[in-house]
């Protein structure tokens, strides 16, 4: 099934619980629910690979062009064995490394994006199929939810907004958890090993680590 | 009958409204007033099914086969409110309850709640 049907049945089903609702009102309320979705939830993480080079710390980095989709925050940034660089994105799309590399290196950097505003006036919003098929339920009440507060409409119904809200919130914490601990079980949240620490807290004081811009210890 | 064009709208309001024998007694370009008055009206009540053209709501001059851009669950009602809009002018019993009843269907399927109607000082 290609994107486009999945965001159709997603529209479809919808439509089958809201009688008098059209799909161009129901496609607008699909780019808010994904949005708040990605932004709550920062499930729709992408790798972007860069080269650094030596004594330059800023670099840009583009998401791909498919689907299409904006950067919102930094998740991080991994040199060639994994191991977490400290890095901010002050601008979005400009990766700032806080230790300036002295050599070539290959860097990934995993970016949180978010969907983008449709531009064709009914235009769908794009976004990756995995998460309409993983969240489709919760999704469903997302967009059931707020099209169920429209006033003036025949299928406005508080108590159903309240109920599919109430839903979609829950599956928006449920995938933040899941994207937090890597979709896995009965696990911590994810971390490296603790050998890979160089700072620490000695002293009894909470200081910066290679995942900040803290003070040095 | 897909109620695509202009003239799909009139050639049925005019079976609603029984005026179907030339002379007619509702001229072409009065009912693609009504059809344009009804579109407004739409705009009003339901938004967004213009999204794309929220400031330049289609309005059309003469009976041709133009298209009219609006999605198929939508459409009959825009019919009744042609015939509604059409009939208003009379002044005669009968016509007065087909009007406000083809106005009263028109809106009722477009909000689907008849307290619209109270809101807005509507005929019911």
């Amino acid at each position: 099934m290609t994107q486009r049907n999945y965001r159709q049945l997603l529209l479809q089903r919808a439509q089958v619980e809201l009688t008098g609702a059209s799909a161009a009102g129901i496609r607008q309320v699909m780019y808010e629910v994904f949005d708040e979705f990605f932004d709550v939830s920062s499930a729709w993480l992408e790798d972007i690979p860069f080269t650094t080079t030596p004594n330059t710390g800023t670099y840009t980095i583009t998401p791909l062009a498919t689907p299409p989709g904006r950067i919102t925050r930094l998740d991080s940034v991994l040199d060639s064995n994994s191991i977490p660089q400290a890095a901010m994105m002050p601008d979005i799309g400009t990766i700032v490394l806080r230790n300036t590399p002295n050599t070539a290196m290959t860097l990934t950097a995993a970016v949180i994006k978010n969907v983008l505003l449709p531009c064709e006036p009914n235009g769908f919003v794009e976004v990756p199929d995995v998460f309409i098929q993983k969240y489709f339920t919760g999704l469903l009440s997302g967009v059931l939810g707020k099209m169920m507060l429209q006033p003036g409409k025949s299928y406005k119904n508080d108590q159903g907004s309240v109920y599919h809200l109430k839903k979609f919130e829950g599956v928006k914490t449920a995938a933040r958890v899941a994207t937090i601990r890597r979709n896995t079980q009965g696990t911590n949240s994810w971390s490296y090993p603790q050998t890979f620490r160089t700072s620490g807290q000695r002293g009894g004081t909470a200081v910066g680590n290679d995942q900040s811009f803290g003070s040095p210890p | 009958m897909s109620y695509d064009t202009v003239q799909d709208y009139i050639t049925d309001a005019r079976v609603l409204l029984q005026d179907q024998v030339i002379p007619y007694r509702y001229a072409d370009a009065e009912l693609v007033v009504a059809l344009n008055a009804a579109l407004l009206e739409t705009r009003r009540l339901r938004a967004d099914l213009f999204i794309g053209f929220m400031e330049n709501i289609p309005q059309y001059l003469t009976n041709d086969d133009t298209t009219v851009p609006i999605e198929q669950p939508f459409r009959l009602p825009i019919v009744y409110g042609v015939c509604g809009h059409a009939l208003m002018r009379d002044q005669e019993d009968i016509q007065d309850a087909r009007a406000s009843m083809f106005m009263k269907a028109f809106r009722v399927m477009l909000t689907g709640s008849t307290d619209v109607l109270n809101a807005q000082g509507g005929s019911a």
